[in-house]
């Protein structure tokens, strides 16, 4: 398995994400929304035609229990969160992959250092556990970030 | 009368005067005996001289049998009194006495006994005569100082339970997090 980190512009970032999670097909996925909320990315999805029963979603945009399926963490906590992440990989039997939408988000609210940790953290649970992730970011935003965490992946697609 | 016959006579004035004196105290012995057959006295060591209410003093009583040879037995009366004379506690022992004995005893403080001054009585009866003995001690409010104890101990307790309150609130989260995300992968996966 591997970790990619894909670079796009900002208008072409939800249909490179529908087109990579309908590529998975019938994999399991844990889709981390940080600029959307579940309900929003999920019905998006679906209108583009992926079956969403097999996503699990953490959503980092709002704090209110719409459904009892869904984990709701404050973007802030990058701890939680990468602890959620993990708790997700360790409990889902099989093949699975990660999608985090969009990376450059976690700036809004993180330092760079953080959000580097945070990042590297994950691709090392997920290298560690054959889980396939990746990462979406907006070219335009978060640059020195970006630079800070290409070594973490091991595919970046721009 | 010469010199010698001068001392001959002052020897013999000094001679009766020993008799007369040594027959005085061989018949004022008895007349004493009678009054105080016993010599009763307490011995408190120092450490007891101030207690803490609920402590336990020991002393020890010294008992000197004047005018009896033969055993016999004697009731000891102990008795803790307050200033005002109120009897906080009481008790009583029957030993065997022959000419003296010694005993190590002790009488605890009640815990609800005020700071001041106490007397332990202590009073001996037996058929051949009575006699008492007492001692002070000063009883030192404690509570004062186990309060502070209590306090601080409080405060201490208090500061160590912020402190682990704050150190497990990540564990905590963590938890809720691990016991979340297994139901929903449970829920989802059946």
């Amino acid at each position: 398995m591997s970790s990619q980190l894909i670079l796009t512009s900002v208008e072409e970032l939800q249909e490179s994400i529908n087109s990579k999670v309908k590529s998975l097909g019938s994999i399991i996925g844990i889709y981390v929304s940080l600029n959307k909320t579940q309900k929003s990315t999920e019905d998006i999805l679906k209108k583009s035609g992926v079956r969403t029963d097999k996503i699990f979603f953490i959503d980092c945009v709002t704090t209110e229990k719409s459904r009892d399926d869904v984990l709701h963490i404050s973007p802030e906590q990058l701890d939680m969160l990468s602890n959620a992440i993990k708790e997700f990989i360790k409990e889902i039997n099989g093949e699975k992959y990660l999608l985090i939408d969009a990376l450059s988000t976690l700036l809004i609210y993180n330092n760079e250092n953080k959000v580097a940790k945070f990042v590297k953290e994950v691709t090392e649970c997920a290298t560690d556990n054959n889980v396939k992730m990746i990462a979406f970011s907006p070219k335009t935003q978060g640059e020195e970030l970006l630079n800070k965490i290409f070594n973490f992946f091991d595919k970046v697609e721009r | 009368m010469g010199f010698h016959g001068y001392m001959r006579f002052h020897r013999g004035i000094r001679f009766h005067r020993q008799i007369i004196i040594c027959l005085v105290l061989l018949l004022a012995l008895p007349v004493a005996c009678m009054a105080a057959p016993f010599n009763l006295d307490i011995d408190l060591p120092n450490t007891y001289h101030n207690a803490n209410p609920g402590e336990d003093i020991w002393f020890t009583i010294k008992l000197l049998s004047l005018a009896n040879t033969d055993r016999i037995d004697v009731t000891l009366n102990y008795a803790l009194i307050d200033a005002n004379g109120n009897v906080l506690v009481t008790q009583s022992k029957t030993v065997a006495v022959e000419t003296q004995a010694s005993f190590v005893e002790d009488i605890r403080v009640p815990d609800t006994a005020k700071a001041g001054k106490y007397n332990i009585d202590v009073t001996l009866n037996s058929t051949i005569g009575d006699a008492t003995s007492k001692t002070s001690i000063n009883v030192v409010s404690s509570r004062t100082g186990y309060q502070i104890y209590y306090i601080a101990g409080a405060i201490i307790l208090l500061a160590l339970l912020i402190f682990a309150f704050k150190k497990s609130g990540p564990l905590i989260a963590k938890f809720k997090i691990r016991s979340k995300v297994h139901s929903i992968v449970k829920k989802r996966m059946r």
